[in-house]
């Protein structure tokens, strides 16, 4: 009897896993896989290369599968989910394509130093991984010297901005160009999360943002995002943000952790109240 | 070929084939993962093994999240100086012992090579082969390893799964978990190793059926759903590792006094919990549990005796993260774990049936992610039973007594496993895959003494402190 019925068991487990398996290998290409190299170039008549063909379904397939994870279904944060999400996670529903693409591709180009080593092959790569070499670390010393590696120099990096390259960086590392433009369309086009309420000074953000200071020399945030604080082209979309993300980003901003020409000199005014209050109010804007 | 025998070469060929070259340790993650995924170690993981949110994800979605990698290997090493407060022990009667002997040691404690992760976006593994050197008795062999199936569902026009499921095989009980209240994740993630004189470190003798008797000795294959990153819910069964599964049982032959090498059939084990993510915080509650029915098998004869004895273990958890990452990051975690035994009549105890009872504590907390201070607590209460926890006689413990006298390996008590004990560890992360640990284990209360026993000896003698260096690449 027992025999039997560890049979049976056996049996029905194989069948599961088998059944599993079959979709598994046969999804292989239309899965979320990431890292095809450009394929094929536009004929005369412009038509889209092979990479172009695949990224609008595997920009979908990734963004359920890996972004949602952190940035929420379609990327509108807790919004949608029952579940809240942490705002170190920007909301990316609605955001500007543009903008989305340009921060994809930044995040890319920092690991090009990795790719090129990994290019070279993995003895490299491994001494890296051995010396522990990360960002916010100089790498002038030893093991410069030793190795005549040189690693990725932000040392000037506060660790929380640290914290979207302990992410973004690695997403970002394997997307080819086609990939980057779909997920952007792709979030872009996701109807954005409405505002939430927000802790702090919430009037005085929204004097700011519309009227600026002039005492203090401080422009309207609104003359480039807006008044609606949505954004257009490669300025960002506020409205709906997390105030704590807003809070950081400017901050890091401010202090040139994270380079804005346009926007850093417009920002060296602006106390951390201000940044607070700014923050609170854009989190509440539909 | 039978089913049965082709069902266990498929689940052979899976870990096999999944693991084509292996990699990582009981406590750490896994630089294969970081490589794959391009992620910093703080994206999942709050200190090695405790997952964050993110971490929890990774793991539930089949470590398939990346590329996976042409050399899917990492090494993982730990290196520790054990002391103990009082290690030789003056014996009874006037008898001399080695009382100026050293108590402390320094041990290569063991060095994992990792493997696994992603094959491709539904198949994922967690592959570890350890060296220990504990003790000088070295050996190699087969650690916690895990293949995981997964698939998930969405609906037509969500952007975010509505239910992650899979299928997993691994070979210890409770390591598929991603919380960190269950036995096989429980703090201290790493510490002290064998000091001299000792058979093992110091420690209470009693534990539960589910907290670490199977490990590496039995195989599972179970089925989950994660929905919504709110519901986990999970059934596995386990049983001995035997036949073409038996390279995953830590490469050791069959033992009959262990545990996990005499199962009855298939046991299940089972996990329930509910989580919630607000804002920088994480919360968990949740249960899990296991019936193992266990043969008792001859020592002698190898015969099998029924009827088994028969765990029933049921336990609760819950668990509290908060983080921002900088400048502090918390978490807690507690778990209540409740064993009720019965005994077949051949088994040798002294009791017919008896209860067990584990409950743990324990706060993190780290400042910069390179600090970090975490304090545990462990009160382990049951029924007194002086031949299973074999200390009711001083006598018949010193009768076959030669050599140094081991408070561990013959406690002297009176038949009772009660023990408590804390441990306070503080911890340097000076680069990402690097940490320098300090620890202390203070002892109340070990197997049932808790003042000074007939000897002498008081439970703080086995106070041991430990310094070590865990470091992977």
């Amino acid at each position: 009897m027992r025999a039997n019925m560890s049979k049976t068991a056996l049996r029905f487990v194989s069948t599961v896993a088998a059944a599993l398996l079959i979709p598994c290998v046969s999804s292989a290409q239309g899965g979320f896989r990431i890292g095809d190299a450009p394929q094929g170039d536009p004929d005369a008549a412009g038509n889209k290369t092979r990479s172009e063909k695949l990224a609008p379904a595997q920009a979908k397939n990734l963004a359920i599968v890996w972004c949602s994870t952190c940035h929420g279904p379609g990327g509108q944060g807790g919004g949608n989910s029952g579940n809240g999400f942490n705002p170190i996670f920007p909301v990316l529903a609605g955001q500007s394509a543009e903008y989305l693409e340009t921060q994809l591709k930044s995040f890319r180009a920092l690991t090009q130093d990795d790719l090129a080593v990994n290019r070279e092959g993995y003895v490299e790569r491994w001494i890296k991984n051995i010396t522990g070499i990360r960002k916010g670390q100089s790498v002038d010393g030893w093991v410069k010297t030793v190795f005549g590696i040189e690693g990725e120099k932000y040392d000037d990096a506060p660790r929380n901005e640290e914290r979207a390259w302990d992410f973004m960086k690695g997403v970002a590392r394997d997307l080819n160009d086609a990939q980057i433009h779909a997920l952007a369309q792709l979030f872009s086009k996701v109807p954005a999360a409405g505002g939430r309420p927000a802790d702090g000074d919430v009037a005085r953000g929204k004097a700011l943002f519309e009227q600026g200071d002039a005492a203090k020399g401080l422009l309207p945030c609104a003359s480039c995002h807006g008044m609606d604080a949505h954004g257009n082209g490669p300025i960002p979309r506020l409205a709906g943000q997390y105030q704590d993300y807003v809070y950081d980003q400017v901050k890091f901003i401010k202090s040139g952790v994270r380079s804005v020409e346009q926007m850093a000199p417009l920002v060296q005014n602006l106390s951390d109240d201000d940044i607070k209050a700014v923050a609170a109010y854009v989190q509440t804007l539909n | 070929m039978s089913v049965c025998k082709g069902a266990r070469w498929f689940a052979s060929a899976l870990i096999a084939g999944a693991a084509w070259f292996g990699a990582i340790s009981t406590a750490d993650a896994i630089p294969v993962f970081a490589r794959q995924t391009g992620h910093n170690c703080q994206a999942c993981h709050i200190s090695y093994p405790e997952l964050t949110a993110y971490g929890r994800d990774f793991k539930l979605n089949g470590y398939t999240f990346g590329v996976a990698q042409p050399i899917p290997f990492a090494i993982a090493t730990m290196q520790g100086l054990t002391s103990v407060s009082k290690n030789q022990v003056n014996l009874p009667g006037g008898g001399t012992s080695e009382t100026n002997s050293p108590n402390s040691r320094f041990e290569v404690q063991q060095s994992s090579i990792f493997s696994g992760g992603r094959v491709n976006d539904n198949l994922g593994a967690f592959i570890q082969w350890t060296w220990s050197g504990l003790g000088g008795a070295t050996h190699a062999g087969m650690d916690n390893t895990e293949v995981r199936l997964v698939g998930r569902y969405t609906p037509e026009g969500d952007l975010a799964p509505e239910l992650v499921y899979g299928l997993l095989v691994n070979n210890n009980m409770s390591m598929q978990d991603v919380w960190m209240g269950v036995p096989a994740w429980r703090f201290p993630w790493w510490g002290a190793g064998v000091p001299p004189g000792r058979t093992g470190p110091p420690g209470p003798s009693a534990a539960a059926e589910l907290d670490g008797a199977l490990a590496q000795r039995a195989i599972g294959i179970g089925v989950y759903g994660w929905w919504r990153k709110t519901i986990y819910a999970e059934l596995s069964m386990y049983r001995s590792a035997s036949g073409t599964l038996s390279f995953l049982g830590a490469g050791q032959p069959k033992d009959p006094n262990v545990a996990g090498d005499k199962l009855a059939g298939y046991n299940p084990y089972w996990r329930l919990a509910y989580s919630r993510d607000w804002g920088y915080n994480s919360i968990e509650v949740g249960t899990f549990g296991t019936h193992v029915r266990q043969y008792y098998l001859d020592p002698v004869t190898g015969l099998i005796d029924a009827p088994a004895n028969v765990y029933n273990d049921y336990a609760f958890d819950a668990q509290y993260q908060y983080n921002k990452g900088e400048p502090w990051v918390f978490s807690a975690t507690t778990s209540y774990l409740h064993e009720n035994a019965t005994y077949s009549p051949q088994f040798g105890a002294s009791n017919s049936s008896n209860k067990l009872n584990e409950y743990f504590l324990r706060g993190t907390a780290y400042y910069n992610r390179m600090y970090g201070l975490s304090l545990g607590y462990v009160n382990i209460t049951g029924s007194s039973d002086s031949n299973l926890y074999g200390f009711n006689s001083g006598s018949s413990v010193l009768g076959s007594f030669s050599g140094t006298y081991d408070p561990v390996a013959n406690p002297v008590g009176n038949g009772n496993p009660d023990s408590s004990y804390w441990v306070l560890e503080a911890n340097y992360v000076p680069l990402q895959n690097m940490r320098f640990t300090l620890q202390y284990f203070m002892y109340n209360k070990l197997n049932g003494v808790s003042g000074t026993d007939q000897f002498g000896n008081k439970p703080s003698d086995n106070n041991t402190f430990f310094a070590g260096i865990w470091w992977a690449f």
